[in-house]
């Protein structure tokens, strides 16, 4: 890996997010998970799993032959004079697994700004989940990393997110999109499932998106997918009227003149795109969410990220 | 029909091929870098636009905006006939002496010559062919016969007067030379504050003067003289300053004198109309520059200031060959009242060549040598049967009976005629000399000294026995006299610095090296051509003449009382301008009607278009590429 063009705005973009004002106001989000995850003891509550030992009392149920005599309800069997075995709420770690999408095409335009806001975005999910104990770690994707991917090693801690950002700025967005591979050859073999965020502006072939969401759905992750764009973006004609564009992935060429016809055309294809993603989500189950990078990452992790459902 | 000033303006139409390429060029280079087509594939690509020229209204306006820039640079105007005759020659002849510097009512009165002759240009058709001469100490043609009245324009706008004498005269002479050589009526304008009636009689009813210039007050240096004997150092040195009152009214102020930047003296006085007054200043504390400065409020400042130089003391060596005599005594007497003088006496039989080549001087008493020293060399009273000025005799009891006035050895003594001398040698003045002092026998007239340059040496001879006349006595003190100035001819002194007048030629000789760079007294440096070694100072103060670090100092001083009165005896009433009507009846007799020069609207324009494409690149954003 090398330095990113744009290592200025991501390192800038960086320290905005780990002000301790911002990290304070980070305090009080929590990650949502959906479904039962790591049979690893932890902090975060599983919704509909039980457990026999822990600290929140999930229900009461009828002694049976073989419960854990350390769990039975003692106050409860001498007012009702009935045995009654307490469980508890399933406490287990929820391992996060961010994915950033590190082609070229998240570089440009360079003003929508996408990869700096993506290195943010990580950084602050990073940091809602060590700050509920749960590990964490970042993965780079693109086509021209060493198997489709870059993975920092698991964080455990908030003194650790130093790391994280040195991890982060060492991400340069190069090579073309890598969504599958990258997804396939990060978790490997690995079962133990968890949370699973994609940042990315998903601007591939959608079978290729879907094809990654339904490998990490096949193991059992809550997945999260947000769509990252710029004002650039959603109008092309702040970046020019008539010119030779430059696809940043590939380099095929096209000459185009923004006509009024062309620029309906094109923000019927972006809607389209957008569409069609949100309905897979949906379909999948997996939260999503739209970012408009120019609302600011405080934007999306008060707004975005909790509409969606990935924070609390 | 459109005709052109600047025909070969018309060449920058190449340009046009630049725009299309740089045109085309800029449309390569807007390369727009999109994450990805994916977006894209629904809209259709411009094929045409992309394989074939096609401009648009950008283009459009930067190829009319270089067109009025171009055609603006072309200066096309309005002519209703055929023809490039030329209609008519008009020669403006401005005055840029010293006296036009002086400054009324808040403008000087070059100024009002200079809008004169502008008004008088602007006037004149555009076939006209127009000459521009400046006229001080020589007339100077700034700008030959031309229709090209930009550059007139420009010329009178760039002119300043000199702070030198003016003679218009060989101004007037020259144009009426070039008059009568034209082919075409040639009208001559004179701009100047000399009065019609002091022009020279044969030439001043055929110009038309437009005279400048009323008031009569000024105060001027007149005179700094810088009295220092060649073997006396600065303690020795006295300035006289005469300061002249031109007006006539009363006149006041301070003369201050410096040496260099330290003030030496500073009077005031009050001088009475059309008076002068003399300024002695002695007892300076150095050599070097000598400033004398008027503190006045009066209308010419060129003349307020002038410079003189003190010069450093410069020892002269003497090696006196003689046997024991009085003479030996009473110039070791000399030597030793004298700071800048060194004596050695040798005996004639002690001589060798070599110690003259450590004298400045060298003095033969009696004795002349076989081979002559590389030095300048007196010869006193030489023996009779010497080799290099054969004696055919002598003379006993003679008198002076003529002297040549002029020699530098003669200045300021009272008449020597009729001073009887014991004894002389009757000796032919060689060829290359001049007689100094002369007698005569009955038979013949002989010098009784001479003087001249022989092989790159000063030589000089007399003939009488100064012995016998005793130098030191007090009944021949011109005796004296004539032999220290003779003594300071033989020692020229160093010129390491000179006092000119502006206007006058001064020569530098030879320098050592190429090239010659000269500053002037306002800072400008000036490189010399390789032969020239004189210069003509036209402004007041130093000059600085320097060549390989050797230098040079030349003061140059504005002392001209003709120049200085700037209030003129005679006061015409100005020629009136002959009137628009009469102009453009002159120009359509020739033919032609004066019609505008179109430049200036096609700048406008060009700025015009200029703004616009600008603002429509701004809204449009066909100016933005992202690289």
């Amino acid at each position: 890996m090398q330095p990113g063009n744009s290592g200025t705005d991501a390192a800038a973009a960086l320290a905005a997010v780990l002000a301790p004002g911002f990290l304070r106001k980070l305090d009080r989000l929590h990650l949502r998970v959906r479904r039962s995850l790591s049979t690893r003891p932890g902090n975060t509550p599983m919704p509909r799993g039980s457990q026999g030992s822990g600290i929140e009392i999930d229900r009461h149920k009828s002694y049976a032959a073989g419960d854990d005599l350390r769990h039975l309800d003692w106050n409860a069997y001498g007012r009702l004079d009935e045995l009654l075995i307490k469980t508890f709420r399933a406490e287990r770690e929820a391992p996060l697994h961010i994915f950033i999408d590190a082609s070229a095409s998240m570089d440009v335009p360079a003003g929508d700004a996408k990869f700096a806001f993506a290195l943010s975005l990580a950084v602050s999910l990073a940091y809602v989940s060590v700050r509920n104990h749960d590990p964490v770690r970042a993965i780079g994707i693109n086509a021209v990393l060493p198997r489709g991917h870059v993975a920092a090693p698991f964080l455990r801690h908030r003194s650790a997110l130093h790391s994280l950002r040195g991890f982060l700025l060492q991400l340069q967005p190069q090579g073309e999109t890598a969504l599958g591979p990258g997804i396939v050859g990060a978790l490997g073999d690995q079962r133990s499932p968890g949370v699973a965020v994609v940042l990315s502006d998903f601007l591939t072939p959608p079978n290729i998106y879907e094809a990654a969401f339904a490998d990490l759905l096949a193991r059992r992750f809550t997945v999260a997918a947000v769509r990252l764009i710029g004002p650039c973006e959603r109008d092309p004609t702040r970046l020019f009227r008539r010119g030779q564009l430059v696809d940043a992935e590939t380099g095929r060429q096209r000459f185009v003149t923004l006509s009024a016809a062309n620029v309906a055309r094109y923000e019927h294809a972006l809607s389209e795109h957008i569409g069609h993603l949100q309905n897979f989500c949906n379909r999948c189950g997996i939260a999503f969410c739209v970012t408009d990078t120019a609302a600011g990452i405080e934007h999306c992790m008060f707004h975005d990220l909790p509409a969606a459902g990935l924070i609390r | 029909m459109i005709q052109f000033l600047q025909p070969v303006a018309l060449l920058f139409s190449g340009l046009y091929g630049v725009l299309v390429l740089f045109y085309l060029w800029e449309r390569w280079r807007r390369r727009v870098p999109v994450p990805s087509l994916l977006l894209w594939e629904a809209v259709r690509d411009d094929n045409i636009r992309a394989r074939r020229f096609r401009p648009d209204l950008l283009f459009l306006l930067q190829l009319l905006l270089l067109t009025s820039l171009i055609a603006g640079l072309a200066r096309p105007y309005w002519r209703d006939h055929d023809g490039g005759e030329v209609s008519g020659r008009h020669i403006l002849v401005l005055d840029t002496s010293a006296s036009m510097q002086a400054r009324e009512r808040g403008a000087s009165r070059f100024e009002d010559a200079r809008n004169q002759a502008l008004k008088e240009l602007r006037g004149f058709g555009p076939d006209d062919e127009v000459m521009l001469i400046t006229a001080a100490r020589t007339p100077d043609v700034v700008v030959g016969f031309t229709r090209d009245h930009a550059v007139l324009e420009k010329a009178l706008l760039q002119s300043a007067p000199t702070d030198a004498s003016g003679d218009l005269a060989v101004a007037l002479a020259f144009t009426d030379s070039a008059r009568q050589r034209s082919d075409v009526p040639t009208s001559v304008d004179v701009f100047t504050d000399n009065p019609r009636s002091q022009l020279p009689p044969a030439l001043r009813d055929s110009v038309r003067v437009f005279q400048v210039g009323e008031s009569d007050d000024n105060l001027a240096i007149e005179g700094l003289q810088i009295y220092q004997g060649r073997f006396q150092d600065y303690h020795g040195a006295r300035a006289y300053v005469r300061v002249e009152n031109f007006s006539h009214r009363e006149g006041h102020g301070f003369l201050t004198v410096r040496l260099d930047d330290q003030v030496v003296n500073r009077s005031g006085f009050t001088i009475p109309p059309r008076e002068s007054r003399g300024f002695l200043v002695h007892d300076f504390p150095g050599p070097g520059r000598v400033m004398a400065q008027l503190e006045v409020s009066d209308a010419l400042a060129a003349d307020n200031v002038a410079y003189g130089w003190i010069r450093p003391l410069t020892r002269a060596r003497l090696l006196f060959v003689s046997a024991a005599s009085p003479l030996a005594d009473d110039l070791r007497e000399l030597v030793a009242a004298t700071p800048a003088l060194e004596l050695q006496v040798v005996k004639p039989e002690d001589f060798r060549p070599e110690q003259a080549q450590q004298a400045t001087v060298t003095i033969f008493h009696r004795v002349v040598p076989q081979v002559p020293p590389p030095t300048n060399a007196l010869y006193i009273y030489p023996p009779a049967d010497n080799p290099f000025f054969p004696a055919s005799g002598d003379a006993a009891n003679v008198e002076v009976l003529d002297w040549d006035a002029h020699h530098a050895a003669l200045q300021s003594l009272r008449p020597l005629a009729a001073l009887p001398l014991q004894r002389a040698r009757i000796i032919s003045a060689p060829d290359w000399s001049e007689t100094l002092l002369a007698s005569r026998t009955i038979e013949r007239e002989f010098p009784l000294a001479f003087a001249g340059e022989h092989d790159g040496q000063r030589i000089a001879c007399i003939t009488f026995d100064l012995e016998a006349e005793r130098l030191l006595s007090a009944d021949n003190v011109n005796f004296f006299l004539f032999f220290m100035n003779l003594l300071g001819w033989l020692t020229p002194e160093r010129t390491d610095a000179a006092v000119v007048r502006t206007g006058e030629v001064y020569a530098f000789g030879q320098l050592p090296a190429q090239p010659v760079r000269v500053r002037d007294p306002h800072g400008e440096t000036q490189i010399l051509p390789a032969n020239q070694t004189s210069i003509e100072p036209l402004f007041v103060g130093e000059y600085r003449i320097s060549s390989d670090g050797t230098g040079h100092t030349v003061f140059a001083n504005f002392i001209d009382p003709l120049e200085s009165d700037i209030g003129r005896a005679t006061k015409e009433p100005p020629i009136v301008p002959a009137a628009p009507q009469a102009k453009a009846q002159r120009a359509a007799a020739a033919g032609r009607v004066p019609q505008n020069d179109y430049s200036d609207w096609l700048y406008a324009a060009a700025l015009a278009l200029f703004v616009f494409e600008w603002a429509l690149a701004r809204r449009t954003g066909l100016g933005r590429f992202d690289s």
